[in-house]
């Protein structure tokens, strides 16, 4: 699929807010460490958009940069709703969150991880969206990509990429839209 | 083996007023690739160099320093030569500790010096899937800052079966054993590194107890990246020096990573050159 000449490749940087409208692209977010892969999906408007989440709620309430959890997600579904997609529609998928350093003993710098999921999850409770799958925590890093028909793959280092969600496939989808056949077999 | 950025060529033994302005040995005055358009953080920049050796020979021959963001930190060239100095003598102990541990001939390129956004943190070492192990150290005392090693994990094997005692080859996994004695080793030559700085500078530097990872460059790159933003280093962008160290006989290389904190760049700067002013 990878190799697929159509396909777009578009990466998330740390503290991006990225969105795409074309079903021939990735939305791809690597080594997602202690940060939170955000993936919100509008299956009828094939609208995706993900945010790479890399501290917790800011502390100064001057900061605007996306890369507080606070920021990100109110930012990244407003420019979903801009898009015209609407929150009841939307699906949401996370990954990341883990904790990849370890033998630093008591030093709690290093728990960003547990507290930047616990801070996108509660983001997420606020506007009401479905969290439909997540992979979250442990002490592996991973690459999340996010395909415009709304599958979200995760792959940890050395492994094959595996199928997180298939955010796109599902009831609420409207029935004019056609279903990828492929995507439904690989979510079953 | 120490490399250069500067190879004396015919166009410097030259001098420039003898040849005719559009000699094709007249000094370029400016330089063949323009900054700008190949600049390591652009937005649209691939990958075009697979190997992490290839793209540190790479970003060496085009680029001493190479400041591609110059909206935040505001260092003259000269202040960036004299960072990169401190950088260069440090890591100079750190591969000679590291060669005295292992015994094996380390060479070492010129740091690098980058000013690197956030969001282009995991880029400064290319191979963003190769699987790698990190080693991170916290500085602390008067110029605060963060250093971390990186090397690919069959690099990592081969160093814990050298630090062993055991013969190449024998290593298959990281366990608690080779994970300690690795930490021990970015112990001793980061403290080797700070040990060089702390003469250099008469500052007062020290470490705090390693951290270690086991995984892929971009993840434990990215880890680092938050760290930095965690304690206030990276806001928008950070000064990263990066130093090629690798043995002289094989492919093995490491990384090493020093990211100063940003007031500890005036504090470095204040002690070289006396209590003069930064402007």
């Amino acid at each position: 699929m990878e190799s697929d000449p159509l396909t777009e490749k578009i990466t998330v940087g740390m503290a991006e807010v990225k969105i795409c409208r074309s079903e021939n692209s990735i939305l791809i977010a690597l080594g997602l460490g202690s940060c939170v892969g955000v993936c919100i999906y509008d299956p009828v408007l094939s609208l995706a958009g993900m945010a790479h989440v890399v501290l917790p709620n800011r502390t100064n309430l001057e900061e605007d940069d996306p890369r507080y959890a606070d920021i990100a997600v109110p930012q990244l579904v407003e420019r979903l709703q801009k898009e015209g997609a609407l929150r009841t529609r939307m699906r949401v998928a996370l990954a990341g969150g883990g904790q990849i350093f370890k033998g630093f003993g008591t030093i709690s710098k290093l728990d960003i991880g547990p507290r930047n999921v616990e801070a996108v999850q509660h983001q997420i409770a606020r506007f009401g969206l479905p969290i439909v799958a997540a992979d979250l925590g442990g002490n592996v890093g991973r690459t999340l990509l996010f395909y415009g028909d709304g599958r979200v793959y995760v792959r940890l280092p050395g492994q094959e990429e595996r199928l997180l969600a298939a955010l796109g496939a599902s009831e609420t989808a409207s029935p004019w839209k056609s279903i990828n056949p492929s995507s439904l077999a690989k979510a079953a | 083996m120490k490399t250069y950025h500067f190879k004396p060529t015919l166009q410097t033994i030259l001098h420039p007023a003898s040849l005719p302005r559009g000699s094709p040995l007249y000094p370029q005055s400016q330089p063949l690739i323009p900054r700008k358009a190949t600049g390591f953080w652009s937005k649209n920049r691939v990958f075009p160099i697979k190997t992490l050796n290839e793209r540190a020979a790479w970003a060496e021959n085009f680029a001493e320093v190479s400041t591609m963001n110059p909206a935040c930190l505001k260092l003259t060239s000269e202040q960036l030569d004299a960072i990169r100095e401190i950088a260069n003598i440090g890591t100079g102990h750190a591969a000679t500790a590291l060669a005295a541990l292992t015994d094996w001939r380390i060479g070492m390129h010129v740091p690098r010096v980058d000013i690197v956004p956030l969001s282009h943190f995991i880029e400064i070492i290319c191979g963003p899937e190769t699987k790698a192990i990190g080693i991170y150290l916290a500085v602390e005392g008067d110029a605060p800052g963060h250093v971390a090693f990186l090397m690919s994990q069959e690099g990592a094997q081969r160093m814990a079966d050298r630090l062993l005692g055991l013969p190449p080859g024998t290593t298959k996994g990281l366990g608690e054993l080779e994970c300690s004695a690795l930490m021990e080793l970015g112990n001793i030559i980061v403290s080797s590194f700070l040990v060089a700085i702390g003469e250099l500078t008469g500052l007062t530097l020290f470490t705090t107890p390693p951290a270690l990872a086991c995984d892929a460059t971009a993840s434990i790159l990215a880890s680092l990246a938050s760290m930095l933003a965690a304690t206030g280093t990276l806001q928008k962008d950070a000064l990263t020096i990066v130093t090629n160290l690798e043995q002289g006989e094989s492919d093995l290389e490491g990384f090493f990573l020093y990211v100063p904190e940003s007031q500890s760049l005036s504090t470095f700067l204040n002690a070289l050159y006396g209590e003069r002013p930064i402007d």
